[in-house]
This record gives structure tokens, C-alpha cells and sequence, in this order.
């Protein structure tokens, strides 16, 4: 087996739970491996589903659908290990099985919804949403042959194909320097009130003792004089804080 | 005997050669229009010697049916290359690209439209795009700033004189 293969097909798996069909989500490859024996080998092909970790015999290449990222494979689950192919016709599901070497559509379901587990809750999904669509060829070659175009006959220069890069650049940069100098006001504010609030409160002190000074003198200047003009008296001052 | 002149220092070798400027391939529309069609149908250009013309010899017609060919050429490519190129004053390298990018989105476009009816591939349509658009492509880069290419893209200077009336006299003398 080579372990660099990876999990490119997407598995849907239908079981039947009574009235409801159940859906679940999982994961495979597509692998063919040699069995040797002594006298012949033996070829087999094997779907590897990752989650159930399980491997089953590969249902043939037309049941898978191509989705552009990688394939799609929709399977019905009777048994611990038996799995058969899922096709939709006229918005109906059917499964194929083999039956003396000719194979034979059998109806899954008739609704048109869909149950889907995930722990405790449910999701209803409408089977034509399951469905991948296959891409219509033309439609995928003509992008591709713009970006050809583009890429052949367009722009360029670096910055002319990628303009889009100036802007963001730019952003990093505003952004760079307004984070450094919030950070630069925020040292300022800190500085300030440790350096300068010591100042402050030494200069009100100051004028507390010049104010209370020129009380106490006019005080004594009615004491000596014997006239006292009450509102010639200044006003006593506020303690600072 | 002749004595040959021996270039002195400093002295540039024109003689005998043509300079650069002059020597460029002669853009020619039909001759452009004949390369493609001939790609296309899978035949080879001829000389004619009994008229002197060109025509295409054994098209085998795989990638593209007979009717196709036609359709292509005519509604696509032909009116591309004529509605282009005549209608422009000035042909640089810049406007080269931009022809060579519509031309290729062009006839993708066309193809993709009748994709069905010609029974295309992706490898055979992208096989088609690349002939059409390198032949237009190398046509025209190789005759960049010749003389055919600057008289497609030239104006005439047209000059109308107009000859003042004679004046009425009112007196019949």
C-alpha cells in the first residue's frame, strides 16, 4: 500500500433505519494491491474508508463522480461488510446489486430528505444537494484558457500583478506604528505622573504656607493697630489634598 | 584587377547588407488569413504557377471538419483581424499582447460554444487556440516597426481648400 496516497474520495454512506435513511460522512482511497501466491497473483482493488476503518471491495470506476477536487462515492450500507453502489434517477435513490452476473437497480428510498447524525442532533439534507454535479467540460477548459491568457498576454511586472500586495504592506506598516506609539503615550502618561506629581504637590504645599503667613499677619497687624477690618481678612485656605 | 577597400578604424561595414530597420517581415492580411486556414484544415500553402497565387494543397481535415473551418474563419477570425488592425493609428508591443489575448479568448469562446457540434476535446481545442493565436502572434511581432505595418496603421493627411465666393456687388458693373 503507498502511505503518500491520500483521502481523496468523498464517502457517503446510507443506512436504513426504518422509515428514515441515515447518513454519514467519511473518507477513502482507492487502492489496487498484489496478493502472491505461489504458483499465481491476484489483482485486487479495495476501498479504504478512514473513519470506519474498513476495507471493502471497490465497486466499479463509473459509480464514482468526479467533483473537480477529487470523487464522490455514494454507498448503502445492508451489513457490518456489505456495501453496494448508490445512483439517483428521477430525484430517487437506487442501489445496485449483482445478481447471476448482470446487475439490478433495487429502490432505496422515495423521500426526497435525508437524516444526518452528529452526536445529538440531527440535520435533514435534500438529496439532490448530495449530489455533486458534474462540471460541464467546455466551461472548465475556457477558464483555464483565461488564466493562459492572462497569464501569456496580461500584465507582467511583479507589482502589476500583484497590486493588491502595496496596500497590504502599507496596512502593516500603519498598523506596526500605531501599536508602538500607543505603547510610546502610555510610558509618557507613567513618566509624567511619577516624575511631575511629586512637583506638584511640593508647590501647593509651598502656597498653603504663604497663605496661612499672610493670615496670621494681618492678624497681628489688627492686634497692634486696633482696628480689624473683617473683610480685609483674606479667607483661609483649602488644606492641599 | 579590382583592388578591394580595405576599412579603415572607425569605419562601420554597410555595404553589402541591409540595415536593420528596413529589413522586417511584410505584414500581409491575406497571407495571414491563407497560414491559418491551412494550419487549420491540415494542408500546406502552394504556390500556384500558372496565376501566381497561393493556395492550400491536401487538407486532410482532422482536427477540424470542412464547415468548421469555414465557420471559424469567417466568423470569427477574419472579422477579428480586419476590424482590428485596420481601425488602429498606432501598433506597439503592448497592443500586440492585448490582440493576442482577445483573439485567444475569442475563439475559446467560439469553440466552447460549439463544442458539441464539432466533436472537441480539450486537447485538440487547445491544439486549435495555440495554432491561430501563435501564427497571428509571429506574423506581427516579426513586422513590428517595418514599413507594411506602418502603412496599415498611417492616416492620409486629406486638405480641403476652399475657394471663397465672389462677393455680390450690388452695382452690375
Amino acid at each position: 500500500m503507498n502511505p503518500f496516497s491520500r483521502w481523496n474520495i468523498d464517502v457517503y454512506i446510507l443506512r436504513n433505519y426504518g422509515n428514515t435513511i441515515g447518513l454519514f460522512k467519511d473518507k477513502g482511497r482507492y487502492v489496487r494491491r498484489v496478493i502472491q501466491r505461489e504458483h499465481s497473483n491476484k489483482e485486487v482493488e479495495e476501498l479504504h474508508l478512514k473513519k470506519m476503518k474498513r476495507i471493502v471491495p471497490c465497486p466499479p470506476l463509473k459509480y464514482f463522480v468526479d467533483t473537480g477536487k477529487g470523487k464522490q462515492l455514494l454507498l448503502f450500507q445492508l451489513d457490518h461488510h456489505t456495501f453496494y453502489p448508490v445512483i439517483s434517477a428521477d430525484g430517487k435513490l437506487y442501489y445496485v446489486t449483482e445478481e447471476g452476473g448482470r446487475e439490478k437497480k433495487k429502490l432505496l428510498f422515495e423521500g426526497n430528505y435525508v437524516v444526518e447524525k452528529k452526536g445529538d442532533k440531527e440535520e435533514v439534507i435534500p438529496v439532490p444537494q448530495l449530489i455533486a454535479q458534474r462540471t460541464y467540460e467546455p466551461v472548465e477548459w475556457l477558464t483555464d484558457q483565461a488564466q493562459e491568457a492572462v497569464w501569456m498576454y496580461g500584465r507582467k511586472s511583479f507589482w502589476e500583478r500583484h497590486p493588491w500586495l502595496i496596500s497590504a504592506m502599507s496596512m502593516a506598516v500603519f498598523a506596526v506604528f500605531v501599536i508602538y506609539s500607543y505603547q510610546y503615550f502610555q510610558q509618557m502618561v507613567i513618566t509624567s505622573s511619577t516624575q511631575v506629581a511629586p512637583q506638584l504637590r511640593a508647590a501647593s504645599e509651598l502656597n498653603y504656607n504663604a497663605s496661612l503667613m499672610l493670615y496670621k499677619a494681618t492678624l497681628l497687624n489688627c492686634q497692634i493697630t486696633g482696628k480689624c477690618n473683617m473683610s480685609a481678612l483674606p479667607e483661609i485656605p483649602p488644606p492641599p489634598h | 584587377m579590382e583592388e578591394e577597400e580595405i576599412p579603415q578604424e572607425g569605419e562601420e561595414i554597410t555595404r553589402g547588407r541591409i540595415p536593420a530597420e528596413t529589413a522586417r517581415w511584410l505584414f500581409d492580411y491575406s497571407l495571414v488569413m491563407k497560414q491559418i486556414e491551412a494550419s487549420l484544415s491540415g494542408g500546406e500553402l502552394v504556390v500556384d504557377p500558372k496565376y501566381g497565387t497561393v493556395k492550400i494543397q491536401n487538407p486532410s481535415y482532422t482536427l477540424l471538419s470542412k464547415e468548421a473551418v469555414k465557420e471559424l474563419m469567417g466568423s470569427c477570425i477574419r472579422p477579428f483581424v480586419i476590424g482590428n488592425i485596420q481601425g488602429a493609428s498606432n501598433i506597439d508591443l503592448e497592443r500586440l499582447d492585448k490582440w493576442c489575448f482577445l483573439l485567444k479568448m475569442a475563439v475559446a469562446k467560439f469553440l466552447a460554444e460549439n463544442w458539441v457540434r464539432y466533436n472537441l476535446t480539450k486537447g485538440k481545442a487547445s491544439m486549435i487556440v495555440n495554432m491561430v493565436v501563435n501564427i497571428f502572434e509571429a506574423n506581427l511581432s516579426k513586422s513590428l516597426g517595418g514599413k507594411s505595418l506602418d502603412l496599415v496603421a498611417g492616416t492620409e493627411r486629406v486638405s480641403i481648400i476652399k475657394s471663397e465666393p465672389k462677393k455680390k456687388r450690388w452695382w452690375p458693373l
